[in-house]
């Protein structure tokens, strides 16, 4: 089964071409205040000058955290991703997108 | 270091420890394709690398969530088995959550065989055979591969299909 779900990550999803996600997440601002937190620290625990870490298919960077299932490298998510819209309301902002295989 | 993807990652952990209280009213279709070739490595791999009851499993999608199945029992005397199935065009996920596949009469007493069996070896947990019906509780299902937490998400499950391929469109809602 392993090497299934290798397969079904080394053709980035082709096995499933005309996948089709589409949703609406309204993000509460603790939520977003949260994530810009958490880009911070992890771009200040960055050292340039010591050995860079594991890169990945396509320059990308394996995350430390990664699981054990190999990752489709983010440019190729970033071309499935076919609309991204932002509307902002109250203490939040909701997040429109539309991804497609 | 972590990138923009472990970042996020974490995030989306620490969402589903609190219940996804970050991001109430969050909504979710997804149209899943999965086709005959993909299905049936994917089934050729689980008979391989388990205890199945059988030697070799094909599926063919025919359209309209008509389903054939070929299966080739391991069982001393038992010959093959041709099972025509119908899936739930829609399944709504927060009744109580099983998929009902009905075994057709096109499938002879093939239904009843497949119960008897059942005595002889007891499908995984949160799967039921009848001579009519192959029932999937998902709650279980997904509980035994420790996604039970994601059940009260999942709203609907609506399958279409055309011939060699059939479409599952799920529906997932945050509260």
């Amino acid at each position: 089964m392993q090497e299934l779900i290798e397969r079904i990550m080394a053709n980035g999803l082709a096995d499933f071409a005309g996948l089709e996600i589409t949703g609406s997440i309204p993000l509460k601002q603790e939520l977003i205040n949260e994530a810009i937190q958490g880009f911070l620290q992890a771009a200040q625990q960055e050292k340039p000058d010591t050995e860079p870490p594991a890169e990945s298919h396509e320059g990308t960077t394996a995350p430390a955290e990664a699981s054990a299932a190999p990752a489709i490298p983010t440019s190729e998510l970033l071309k499935m991703v076919k609309k991204v819209e932002v509307q902002a309301k109250e203490g939040k902002l909701v997040l429109n997108f539309e991804i497609r295989r | 270091m972590k990138d923009f993807r472990g970042v996020l990652q974490d995030l989306l952990a620490q969402e589903r420890l609190r219940q996804f209280a970050g991001i109430q009213g969050a909504s979710l279709k997804i149209v899943l394709p999965l086709r005959e070739d993909f299905v049936n490595t994917a089934i050729a791999a689980g008979i391989a690398n388990g205890d199945a009851p059988v030697k070799e499993a094909r599926i063919q999608f025919h359209g309209g969530g008509r389903i054939s199945v070929e299966i080739n029992p391991k069982l001393f005397l038992v010959p093959n088995i041709r099972l025509e199935l119908r899936a739930p065009e829609i399944t709504d996920l927060q009744q109580d959550g099983t998929v009902r596949i009905q075994i057709l009469p096109e499938s002879g007493a093939i239904g009843l065989l497949l119960q008897t069996l059942n005595f002889l070896k007891r499908p995984p947990e949160g799967i039921t055979i009848t001579a009519t019906l192959i029932s999937l509780h998902l709650p279980t299902l997904l509980e035994r591969q420790n996604r039970g937490d994601l059940v009260p998400y999942l709203k609907q499950l609506m399958v279409t299909g055309q011939p060699g391929t059939l479409f599952l469109h799920l529906q997932c809602e945050v509260p």
